[in-house]
């Protein structure tokens, strides 16, 4: 069995983490690049959401590189996401590669995991692998997926004070690559704190107030950098602390019921959002109007909220979102993306939507009369 | 006497233009960039440097538009801004009063609502491409009516055809169809300018407070016709200022003057810098299958910037 599975964000530390523990052979597509999109593009239906087009462009870079299982998380809708399997399978199957699919509803997917590992593959090494091993497995993929996000969060804070423009994304990019090959518990930590050494040592200018912005949104977009066009990145270099809402172990603590006692669980931004959202909408739509509320009450300069193009659920989230922004005094901008978003056309919208954060901020200073930037 | 300079360079322009301490316009220059920003930049400077007195300081420079940061390196600018903002800065210099800016180019179009001289909300076409001067253009050319006389036929039209304006393709068939089926080309023009201004309302400026005074600028602002039909769908009137094809300019020089306040010296390379050897060239980085295209910019063969790059590898220059 060569088992693959679509990306989204960093997610492929934790799968690739877990296999490598299990010895088991795993084929990752090549990071979502252009090359993955345009394949998606291609064969995916025109006016499905970019999410979709870019797994089934992986899922191809990945057959092509031979391999025959699939596993996918889903949802359980009501949007797309709950129907993405199927139609993959077909579209995948009139291209000639036949596979075994895995899909798996996330609030199952630990549970699948194990089928996956136990049930299919494990049965040929039954006598050299316990349910032990698959726990040890799953914990150091776990593991290593939080290493990546707190060196991500941690370039999160520290880019809008660097004094050369570049030297946090290197950073990062190099401390990934380092935790991604570590082989086990004892090299993963120590790779991690070098890199969180390194970081801290880009030189920095700390007299620097930065303005202080949440992301929220669609969960594929605002996780994978390379679909929201490196948007954390550009803010950072544009003076920016940023905060994301969603992360990949957030997602799966919210899942498992695990995230009640976080400061800013998705459970408390749809509370949040009841005012606003009496209903389910679906996926992060609920969620997303929440965080803007929970943002704005803790003082945040501003919210940007991402979305693919055509998204239904994140759809209904925007038009709640001009009514929370008046009311609760904070700008939120909204992307759109699809597959011919520009570079550009995002880099002159952020910038005018930082400059305007900027002369809000210098305003309120002003009124207060406290000492200005 | 001391001047400042702006430079907007989009992808279908590059505007230049000149002001004085008072922010009056002394100069402003207008060409197309034809892909090739570094050229049409010096182009743009040298042609607007004849059109100076030959007294003259300049005292700092800007640069906005798609091109803006590739332009600052070039001539040294003093400040970089995005085109929203200049916009902006420049509408509100000339009506101080104004709420609401339509901006209409070649390849793309914006609304910018500002209170109090500060801009608030924004918002750009990104994705369709039916409120742009380009879709205007093309329907011209098809129409057989110089773009030029658009305007002035549209305003003769005492019944408009109405014309689907959801999304290029539409507008275009329809507009065929309207043809063949014997509308006089009079309405179908000024249906045209109707089914434009709906378009641009409901995709730019949806969920927005459009109060007046309204800004109309931008190359497309020249079509008397577009102004028309606005003030028939606003229902008040839109205000076309003087320079309203090189307001981004015009705003990135204001903004220049103001950072000057500040720093006190400007980086302007001067003049001189249509006369260096500059270049770019880009290259497909195969250090992991990201494959980015990284742009570098040369000056006299040597390289002093480039972008592009997602991880950094690149853009950090080693010194
Ligand atoms: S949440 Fe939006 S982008 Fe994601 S599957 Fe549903 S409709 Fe598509
Ligand atoms: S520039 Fe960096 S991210 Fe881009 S292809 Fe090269 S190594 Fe990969």
């Amino acid at each position: 069995m060569k088992a693959t599975f679509p990306h989204m964000g960093r997610m492929d530390i934790f799968i690739k983490g877990i296999v490598k523990a299990l010895g088991m052979e795993a084929v990752v597509p090549p990071t979502s690049s252009k090359k993955a999109l345009n394949l998606g593009v291609k064969y995916a239906p025109e006016f499905v959401c970019l999410p979709f087009k870019l797994m089934l462009g992986n899922l191809i870079e990945a057959f092509e590189r031979g391999a025959d299982t699939v596993i996918m998380v889903s949802d359980r809708g009501p949007c797309r996401l709950g129907l993405y399997g199927l139609p993959m399978q077909i579209i995948l199957k009139n291209l000639g590669y036949e596979a075994n699919w895995l899909i798996l509803n996330t609030p199952h997917a630990l549970h699948g995991l194990f089928q996956l590992g136990i049930e299919k593959e494990v049965v040929k090494y039954r006598d050299k692998l316990t349910f032990v091993d698959g726990l040890l497995a799953f914990h150091f993929g776990w593991k290593k997926m939080l290493a990546i996000e707190e060196i991500e969060r941690l370039s999160l804070k520290i880019r809008p004070y660097e004094i050369n423009k570049g030297d946090t994304t290197k950073g990062l990019y190099q401390g990934m690559e380092a935790i991604e090959s570590a082989d086990n518990l004892y090299d993963l930590k120590k790779a991690k704190d070098a890199v969180i050494k390194d970081l801290r040592s880009i030189p920095q200018d700390r007299n620097r107030r930065p303005l202080k912005i949440a992301i929220a949104g669609e969960i594929f977009v605002v996780l994978d950098s390379f679909a929201n066009l490196d948007i954390e990145k550009k803010l950072g270099e544009l003076g920016c602390e940023v905060d994301r809402t969603i992360w990949f172990s957030t997602h799966i603590l919210h899942h498992v019921g695990l995230d009640k006692f976080m400061r800013r669980s998705k459970g408390k931004a749809v509370r949040a959002a009841r005012p606003y959202l009496k209903h389910p909408v679906g996926a992060e739509c609920n969620a997303t109007v929440g965080y803007a509320i929970l943002y704005a009450e803790e003082g945040y300069d501003g919210f940007i909220h991402l979305m693919p193009f055509t998204c239904m659920p994140e759809f209904v989230a925007g038009g709640v979102l001009t009514r929370v922004s008046k009311d609760y005094n904070i700008p939120i901008f909204t992307v759109e993306l699809e597959e011919h978003s520009s570079q550009t056309h995002l880099m002159t919208r952020l910038e005018a939507f930082v400059d305007l954060l900027k002369r809000k901020r210098q305003k309120r200073q002003g009124l207060e009369g406290s000492r200005g930037d | 006497m001391n001047i400042y300079l702006g430079i907007d360079v989009g992808s279908i322009s590059t505007n230049l233009a000149v002001i004085d301490e008072e922010k009056k316009v002394l100069a402003w220059e207008y060409l197309l960039t034809g892909g090739r920003p570094i050229e049409a930049v010096q182009r743009g400077l040298k042609e607007i440097e004849k059109k100076l007195p030959s007294q003259v300081e300049i005292r700092g420079g800007g640069s906005t538009g798609s091109a803006r940061h590739l332009t600052g390196i070039l001539i040294g600018a003093d400040t970089v801004k995005s085109e929203i903002i200049a916009h902006a800065v420049a509408a509100s210099h000339l009506i101080p009063e104004v709420k609401t800016i339509f901006e209409i180019g070649g390849q793309d179009s914006k609304i910018i609502i500002v209170r109090d001289g500060v801009v608030v909300d924004f918002a750009m076409n990104t994705i369709c491409a039916a409120g742009t001067g380009s879709f205007l253009d093309h329907q011209a050319q098809r129409l057989g009516v110089p773009i030029e006389e658009f305007g002035n036929l549209a305003l003769q039209s005492k019944t408009p055809t109405r014309v689907a304006g959801r999304c290029t393709v539409f507008a275009e068939s329809d507009m065929i169809h309207k043809q063949q089926t014997g509308h006089a080309t009079e309405n179908i023009v000024a249906g045209l300018c109707q089914a434009l201004v709906r378009n641009y309302l409901n995709n730019v400026g949806k969920g927005k407070e459009l109060l007046p005074p309204v800004v109309f600028q931008g190359g497309v602002a020249a079509n008397k016709g577009m102004k028309a039909a606005f003030e028939e769908e606003l229902g008040y009137e839109v205000i076309v200022p003087e320079y309203y094809h090189v307001m981004g300019a015009i705003g990135v020089a204001i903004l220049a003057q103001e950072t000057i306040v500040e720093t006190k010296k400007t980086k302007f390379k001067g003049f001189e810098v249509s006369e260096v050897d500059y270049k770019t060239r880009s290259f497909e980085c195969t250090g992991c299958p990201n494959l980015c295209e990284v742009i570098e910019v040369l000056m006299s063969g040597e390289v002093i910037s480039r972008w592009g790059d997602r991880c950094g590898k690149w853009e950090v220059l080693e010194k």
